[in-house]
C-alpha cells in the first residue's frame, strides 16, 4: 500500500497526479488505462480541493482490480453532485467509482480493471 | 569517465584513436575518443548552464555533437579536433535550445527511447489488440519497466503545438453522426453534457468529438485514436488538455486554451 499526503494547492495536485501514473504502470494497465488514472485522480483531486485540507491519495499496486482512492478530513464534508462534469470524467475514466462519505471523511474510490496479459 | 582515461590526453593521442578508429571502424576508439573530449563538451555546457537547463542534459545534447564531429573529422586536416569539434558541439547545445517539438524540454536519450517506444507501442497494438501494458512495453524495448513509462511520459510532453493543426481530414466526409449512427442520441448527450460544462460549445469539432467517443461511448483512448486516424498519445494529451480547459473556465468563464 502506498499513501501520499499533499497540501490543499492546486500546483500539489502534479505530484499526486505523477504519483498516481507511476503506482498505476507498476499495476499491470495498460497505458490507456494509466492515463485514465492520472485524469480521474487530478479530477478526483480538483473536487477535494474545496474542502482546503490536505489531500490523500493512497493506491495499492497490487490490488486487482486495481484500486486508488483520494481522500479529504473534513468534517463538513465535500459536495460532489451526480450531474457534475467532475462525476462524469470520472465514471468515463474509471471501471468503478465510488464516492464515500463517512464522519469527517470524503474518500473517492476509483477502480480500473486489468487486462488479462499473456506475459 | 575514470582519470585514467583522461590522463596523457594530447593531440598526439587522439590522431592515433582516429587514425584507428578509420582504420578498423572498430567502436572502442569512438568510445575511447568521446571519453577523451567529454571535458570539453562539460566546459561547453557549462556556458549555457544558466539557461534553466539541467548541465547533465545538456552535455548529453553536446555529446550528440561531439559524435557527429568524430564521425566527420577529416585526418588530413591542419587543425586541432578539438578546435573542430566546438562549433558541432555548440550548434548542438543551441539546436536544443531552440528545438520546437518538444513542449518540455526533454533528454534527447529519453527523445529517443520514446520514439522507439511509439513504434513499439504500434506494434503490440496491433499484435494484441488493445495497449499494452508497461511490462509489456518493458519487455519489447528491452528496458526496465521504470524507463518505459519515463520514455510514455516524456513522449506525452512531444509537441503540444501540434494539437492545433489538424491531423488527417476530419471532414472527409462521413459526419459524426453518420460514424456513429445515432444523430438524435448524440446530440441529446452533447447537450447534456454542455449543460454541466458550457465550454464545451467552445471546443472544435474534433475536441467534442474525443470527449464524447471518450465519455459517452466508453471507448478507449486506443479506440479514438484508430477512429480518428491518430495516434493514442495525441488522444491522450488532447484529453488532458480539454478537460483542463473545462475546469478552468468553471472556475473561471474567460479562461481560455
Amino acid at each position: 500500500m502506498i499513501s501520499l499526503t499533499v497540501p490543499a494547492e492546486p500546483s500539489a495536485l502534479a505530484v499526486i497526479r505523477a504519483t498516481a501514473g507511476s503506482i498505476a504502470a507498476r499495476a499491470s494497465l495498460t497505458l490507456d488505462q494509466i492515463d485514465d488514472v492520472r485524469m480521474a485522480v487530478e479530477e478526483a483531486g480538483v473536487v477535494l480541493l474545496a474542502a482546503g485540507v490536505p489531500i490523500t491519495m493512497t493506491a495499492d499496486p497490487t490490488s486487482s482490480p486495481f484500486r486508488i482512492e483520494v481522500s479529504v478530513q473534513s468534517a463538513d464534508g465535500v459536495e460532489m453532485g451526480r450531474d457534475t462534469l467532475a462525476w462524469v470524467i470520472l465514471q468515463g475514466m474509471t471501471d468503478h467509482v465510488d464516492l464515500q462519505q463517512s464522519t469527517g471523511q470524503t474518500t473517492v474510490v476509483m477502480q480500473f480493471q486489468q487486462v488479462a496479459t499473456a506475459r | 569517465m575514470s582519470s585514467e582515461a583522461t590522463r596523457g590526453y594530447d593531440r598526439d593521442d587522439t590522431r592515433e584513436l582516429f587514425r584507428l578508429l578509420r582504420e578498423t571502424g572498430d567502436e572502442q576508439y569512438r568510445e575511447r575518443l568521446s571519453e577523451l573530449h567529454l571535458p570539453l563538451v562539460r566546459y561547453l555546457a557549462k556556458r549555457f548552464a544558466d539557461r534553466g537547463e539541467p548541465l547533465e542534459d545538456l552535455v548529453q545534447v553536446g555529446s550528440v555533437g561531439l559524435m557527429k564531429a568524430i564521425d566527420r573529422f577529416d585526418l588530413e586536416r591542419e587543425v586541432k579536433f578539438s578546435t573542430y569539434a566546438t562549433p558541432t558541439i555548440v550548434g548542438e547545445i543551441k539546436r536544443y535550445f531552440r528545438d520546437s517539438g518538444w513542449s518540455v524540454r526533454v533528454p534527447r536519450r529519453l527523445q529517443e527511447l520514446s520514439l522507439r517506444l511509439g513504434k513499439a507501442t504500434a506494434r503490440l497494438r496491433q499484435e494484441l489488440g488493445r495497449a499494452p501494458t508497461v511490462a509489456e512495453l518493458a519487455a519489447e524495448l528491452g528496458v526496465t519497466e521504470d524507463e518505459a513509462i519515463e520514455a510514455y511520459d516524456a513522449s506525452l510532453a512531444y509537441s503540444t503545438g501540434s494539437l492545433d493543426a489538424k491531423v488527417g481530414t476530419s471532414e472527409d466526409g462521413a459526419t459524426l453522426g453518420e460514424m456513429l449512427g445515432d444523430e438524435d442520441a448524440r446530440l441529446d448527450q452533447m447537450e447534456y453534457f454542455a449543460s454541466i460544462a458550457p465550454a464545451v460549445a467552445d471546443l472544435d469539432e474534433r475536441e467534442q468529438r474525443i470527449l464524447y467517443l471518450r465519455f459517452f461511448q466508453a471507448m478507449t483512448q486506443s479506440q479514438i485514436a484508430e477512429e480518428l486516424g491518430i495516434s493514442q498519445m495525441h488522444v491522450s494529451r488532447q484529453l488532458t488538455r480539454t478537460l483542463r480547459f473545462l475546469r478552468a473556465r468553471q472556475d473561471d468563464p474567460d479562461a481560455t486554451f
